[in-house]
């Protein structure tokens, strides 16, 4: 199997694993599925007396939105749809699943991208940069248990409270989806630094002479890379989920809020949809940036 | 150091959270009425001042206040600024935040404490399982833990608390607590597959040690330290969780006092400091306690 054929099936099956959990979940929760969709509709107003005239609503909205027969008839309906891209129609506005989980995306996925890249790039950059300082790994590991403490929400406040409302645009929401992962990142990598410089590897390099930046820059960097792989897919999943605490506290658009509407409404289609596409971008980026670290980590073996 | 200070610190918290209703509370904790002496008597406030009588006192908690209910003698006070009747001020509601705090504490607690409990049980059992299980099993079951513990835990949560409609504190547990558990227990798998295949432990079965043995006394106690260490970021990740789902309106049903729930009210008023500061101090104190309690270096065994 190829790398694209691996990343390809690993992306499947991230879309289609959440859709079959998730729906499962649907069908579990204590109110009918298509109980629960005439109340996300609206079909349901207080004025609509009687249990006859609420059932007629109820069984229209199973036949338009196709929630009858049993639950693992229906489970199984959903999920062999979802595999081939059929989504259903949002239960709040019968629009497409789709459509409404496409709204703001792009704005969403933009910023966790690049939360993503900033959080990588500090979270390297730092340890690196005082891996020589006495000190700088308990100063690394101190700051990074609390940055990865403070909660969104709050960082988000702050910036809010000394920033002036028309300067809060993305660049501030990128930032602050950045500083838990960032702190996450440097981390692990002031830890592998720290085992790394131990290893038999590090004291040939140092032999031949090789000055210790460039055995961080070159060797150690390359060693570490198969580490962060993973963590690159932990950090995305958290900048995209966090990205609907940012969107809300600081007045932004994006797919996040769509989210959090969704919930709020009991809308499972559009929820489904935003969570599984969630789940393949990480799927994604995971598979590669496995493919691309993997080869660095064999070259970097090599001693000068 | 930073143990003992993350310890204490904990401890202060689980202090709050046990004793919440002996620190923030209108019910007096001990008064001397016409009746005699009463523990926790049932009558609260101005009403327990009435009942007093000229001979009677009262002993009240350091915070006299009820963190759910308002009951005023006078005006109500809504986000009032702090002064010495309420020394953090009030909320949207008129009632005390610094009440709310301490039995927020008790709310985080319990999710910390339950969210950890479940996923390292769940988490050991899913790892046992693997570890002792089929081994062209093993593969398989680990991939499908990794691909759990790889989605996006709050996003997870949230998905989950709108698909299966509940909002208690349980079902919030168990939703923070399931994502957890796979990486509780890929953690632990390893580790107990690298303990059961160490030197010690085949030459504790040549010696006719049964497996069961082999596993109980040797194995296990090996990956205790991972396993605590998963169940304190469990117990931070579920601290954080509460905050964001709060703020975003899906965390525990109001009108339970909740560390987030305070935040989300500082956004909705115009950043009240009183609201804001106090939680996101307290929230971000508690998660970097767990935090620093499972990255501290483990102690050096004897």
């Amino acid at each position: 199997m190829t790398a694209a054929a691996r990343i390809a099936a690993r992306v499947l099956a991230a879309w289609l694993a959440t859709w079959m959990i998730g729906w499962a979940l649907v069908e579990l929760a204590p109110e009918r599925p298509a109980l629960t969709a005439a109340r996300a509709g609206g079909r349901l107003p207080p004025e609509l007396a009687g249990v006859a005239a609420r059932d007629r609503a109820v069984a229209a909205v199973a036949r338009a939105h196709d929630l009858d027969g049993g639950a693992a008839a229906r489970w199984v309906r959903v999920s062999a749809r979802a595999a081939i891209g059929r989504l259903p129609r949002s239960w709040r506005d019968d629009r497409s699943a789709g459509a409404a989980a496409a709204r703001h995306a792009a704005a969403t996925v933009g910023r966790a991208l690049a939360a993503l890249a900033l959080a990588l790039a500090a979270g390297v950059g730092v340890p690196l940069a005082v891996a020589r300082r006495r000190g700088a790994a308990a100063a690394v590991a101190g700051v990074g248990a609390i940055a990865v403490a403070v909660p969104t929400v709050w960082l988000c406040q702050l910036a809010v409270a000394v920033a002036p409302a028309a300067a809060l645009t993305s660049a501030w929401a990128v930032a602050a989806l950045a500083a838990a992962p960032a702190a996450v990142v440097a981390l692990h990598v002031g830890a592998a630094l720290a085992e790394i410089d131990r290893t038999p590897l590090a004291i040939a390099v140092a032999a031949r002479g090789a000055s210790r930046r460039r055995w961080h820059a070159v060797h150690a960097l390359a060693l570490i890379a198969p580490r962060l792989a993973p963590l690159a897919a932990s950090t995305l999943g958290f900048t995209l989920a966090a990205g609907a605490v940012v969107e809300r506290a600081l007045a932004l658009p994006g797919a996040g809020r769509t989210l959090v509407a969704a919930a709020a409404a009991g809308d499972a289609p559009v929820v489904l949809t935003l969570a599984a596409a969630a789940a393949a971008l990480v799927a994604l980026v995971a598979g590669l940036a496995a493919a691309a670290t993997g080869p660095a980590a064999a070259r970097a073996t090599e001693a000068p | 150091m930073t143990r003992r200070l993350a310890l204490a610190w904990l401890a202060l918290i689980a202090v709050a959270a046990l004793a919440a209703d002996l620190l923030a509370s209108d019910r007096a904790i001990v008064a001397r009425t016409a009746d005699g002496l009463a523990w926790r008597p049932p009558a609260r406030g101005a009403a327990l001042r009435a009942e007093l009588g000229p001979d009677g006192w009262a002993l009240w908690p350091p915070i006299a206040a009820d963190p759910i209910a308002v009951r005023t003698d006078g005006a109500l006070a809504i986000l009032a600024a702090p002064t010495p009747q309420h020394r953090l001020g009030t909320d949207d509601r008129g009632r005390d935040v610094a009440a709310r705090l301490i039995h927020g504490a008790r709310t985080s607690a319990t999710l910390g404490v339950g969210a950890a409990a479940v996923a390292t049980l769940l988490g050991l059992g899913l790892a046992l399982a693997i570890a002792l299980g089929p081994p062209r099993l093993r593969p398989a079951a680990l991939a499908a833990c990794d691909a759990i513990a790889s989605a996006p835990a709050l996003l997870v949560t949230l998905a989950a608390a709108a698909l299966v409609g509940h909002r208690g504190l349980v079902a919030l547990a168990l939703l923070i607590a399931v994502p957890r558990a796979a990486d509780t227990a890929r953690l632990a798998a390893a580790q107990l597959a690298a303990e059961l295949a160490a030197p010690y432990a085949l030459a504790a079965r040549g010696l006719g040690a049964s497996p069961a043995r082999v596993l109980v006394r040797h194995a296990l106690p090996a990956v205790w330290p991972a396993l605590a260490i998963a169940a304190a970021i469990t117990a931070a990740t579920a601290v954080l969780s509460e905050a964001a789902l709060a703020f975003l309106g899906l965390g525990a049903p109001p009108p339970t006092p909740s560390w987030g729930e305070l935040l989300a009210q500082a956004t909705q008023h115009e950043l009240r400091w009183w609201l804001a500061v106090p939680a996101g101090l307290v929230t971000t104190l508690t998660a970097a306690a767990l935090f620093a309690l499972a990255l501290a270096p483990p102690r050096a065994s004897r």
